[in-house]
């Protein structure tokens, strides 16, 4: 379904000014409304790559077509509208002097009108919870609102697809979940959703797709329950499964990958284990 | 044996902040225990680790109340340099506590101003960096280091000190699977081989489980809970008031014994719930 892709890479190759070749013919193409999780070890290529589909990095070699469109004769601005990008650490982006300032800041800039601009900022400062603090300096704010705040900073521009670049980096579990069901909400919302994340059960509870880099190239792309189906290569990618994974192994299953608690407790109580009647001596 | 940290009724609130970071801590930590510091993110972890070498109340601006005692010497009374003979710190982000142009440099640094004879230093920076797994890397830029070998630089740079207590915040937090198992495995050796306390501050609660030998659970500035990992992570109730996700396998195992499996204790290492399931299932 072609008219449905909206990002293609085509035997994309990157080399950094200092020579480092951090991507090998990389091919892919995402369709609109995925939820793509991109992991791998530190130098992996993941933030490279992901660069590209905002036209903030240019291919070396190779294509990159987003929306139809080669990357190479685009501006970031004009891509931007599109492809909204959150950075690892929110203070590489933030740099107003108050919340809503930096909210509007895209807008201003890319020319809307500015009662065009008072609604959206005001709309996004109560979907984010920020409305309270729209007047603070952004660095005067928790790290969980700053995060919060390069969300709310994306979304000013509605683009189609939303990068984030490890959103739960420093969070603690709270923190963390509540990015994670906003961008929930955005993939529900018809938005496509790329992730880059270290924590792979956070990974598997989120994205229907799985691309493992490894050495600037793809080395595995599939569902999570195929790409964590091959637990050697993961760990020669030094990718550590999920524990539920691992534990299923280590009980002799083989058929299957499982990847989540609830679908672990299925297969042990149906399955694996004698009833829980049988083995405790006591009759109901 | 007297305790080698003991706190007694801590309070401290940084200068121009209504509300205190840390609020009537009491505990006391032995020799060669390995606690891990745990809870949400503003609950006053950093502020503890800052404690424990004087930092604060030496160094930041703030009130406190109660006692430390530190390896005998006083918090409040013993200077830093004093301190840091005995309490290695490596704060969070630990890149931003290394400053010297090369590796071997930046690990003299301590032991140079601890005064020691050049030899000393020398043996012990050799022993420091092959301890943490970078002989060989004594002429690199510590800058241009990856995220886990900078932390293990830092961990070094401690350990060169030859402090009884190691105290790390969060020491993973920024790297890779790979980069934080090496990490880890550095941490646990040191415990282990040269029985240097530990005290950790985590988010890692994979990691809480697999090396820690007690957890201090600390929750809107004060200590919610303190005991083994096996006490904190089968108490559910405990840990969604104190919003803590507990590793898979301890959620996994809290579900089967809910549903009647008579798993005593909850396991709550892959390992052990491996090896309890598997009895199960054998009969």
């Amino acid at each position: 379904m072609v008219e449905n892709t909206i990002l293609i890479c085509e035997q994309l190759n990157h080399i950094y000014a200092n020579g480092v070749h951090a991507l090998t013919d990389i091919n892919l193409s995402i369709d609109k409304g995925e939820y793509v999780a991109f992991v791998g070890q530190n130098g992996s290529g993941k933030t490279t790559l992901v660069k590209h589909f905002n036209g903030l990095l240019k291919p070396t070699r190779g294509k990159v077509m987003v929306f139809g469109e080669d990357t190479h004769n685009k501006k970031v601005s004009s891509l931007s509208r599109k492809v909204g990008y959150v950075f690892q650490n929110p203070d590489d982006m933030l740099f107003c002097s108050s919340v809503e300032e930096e909210i509007a800041y895209g807008p201003r800039m890319l020319g809307f009108e500015q009662s065009e601009i008072d609604t959206k900022v005001k709309k996004i400062l109560n979907e984010l919870d920020l409305n309270q603090k729209r007047e603070i300096h952004p660095f005067a704010l928790s790290l969980g609102d700053r995060q919060r705040l390069a969300v709310a900073c994306a979304l000013s521009l509605d683009p189609e697809v939303f990068i984030f670049d490890e959103p739960t980096t420093g969070q603690d579990y709270f923190g963390g979940k509540s990015i994670m069901m906003l961008i929930d909400q955005l993939h529900a919302s018809g938005k496509t959703v790329i992730i880059i994340s270290h924590d792979m059960p956070l990974v598997v509870e989120h994205a229907t797709r799985v691309v493992v880099l490894n050495q600037g190239q793809i080395a595995l792309d599939g569902t999570p329950e195929d790409v964590f189906s091959h637990t050697e290569l993961l760990q020669q990618y030094s990718l550590r499964s999920p524990q539920v994974t691992l534990l299923a192994q280590k009980l002799g299953l083989q058929d299957r990958t499982l990847l989540r608690v609830p679908q672990m407790v299925q297969w042990l109580e149906t399955e694996y284990l004698p009833s829980p009647k049988s083995t405790n001596g006591f009759t109901a | 044996m007297m305790p080698l940290i003991e706190l007694n009724d801590v309070t401290f609130s940084y200068s121009r902040v209504a509300l205190p970071a840390i609020a009537n801590i009491s505990f006391k930590i032995n020799a060669g225990e390995f606690v891990a510091l745990i809870g949400p993110s503003g609950a006053g972890k950093s502020t503890l680790c800052y404690s424990l070498n004087g930092s604060i109340p030496q160094l930041f601006n703030g009130t406190m109340t109660g006692s430390i005692k530190v390896a005998g010497c006083d918090t409040y009374i013993d200077e830093i340099p004093t301190l840091a003979e005995h309490v290695g710190l490596v704060v969070q982000n630990a890149r931003t506590q290394l400053f010297n142009v090369t590796v071997l440099q930046e690990v003299a640094f301590g032991c140079e101003n601890l005064g020691l004879p050049r030899k000393q230093i020398q043996e012990r920076v050799n022993q420091a960096l092959n301890f943490v797994g970078l002989s060989g890397f004594e002429d690199r830029e510590p800058s241009a280091l990856s995220g886990g070998q900078q932390q293990r630089l830092a961990m070094a740079c401690v350990l060169a000190m030859d402090p009884e207590l190691l105290v790390l915040d969060e020491p993973t937090s920024e790297l890779d699977p790979i980069g934080a198992e090496q990490v880890m495995n550095v941490i646990a050796r040191l415990n282990r081989e040269l029985g240097k306390t530990i005290f950790m501050v985590t988010h890692d609660m994979e990691f809480v489980t697999r090396y820690a030998s007690r957890v201090l659970l600390l929750y809107d500035h004060r200590l919610l809970e303190d005991g083994d990992p096996q006490k904190i992570f089968s108490n559910t109730s405990l840990l969604e008031q104190a919003r803590i996700r507990p590793p898979q396998v301890c959620e996994l195992a809290q579900r089967l014994f809910q549903d009647g499996y008579p798993l005593d204790p909850i396991p709550i290492t892959l390992d052990s719930a491996a090896k309890a399931l598997e009895e199960l299932h054998h009969g």
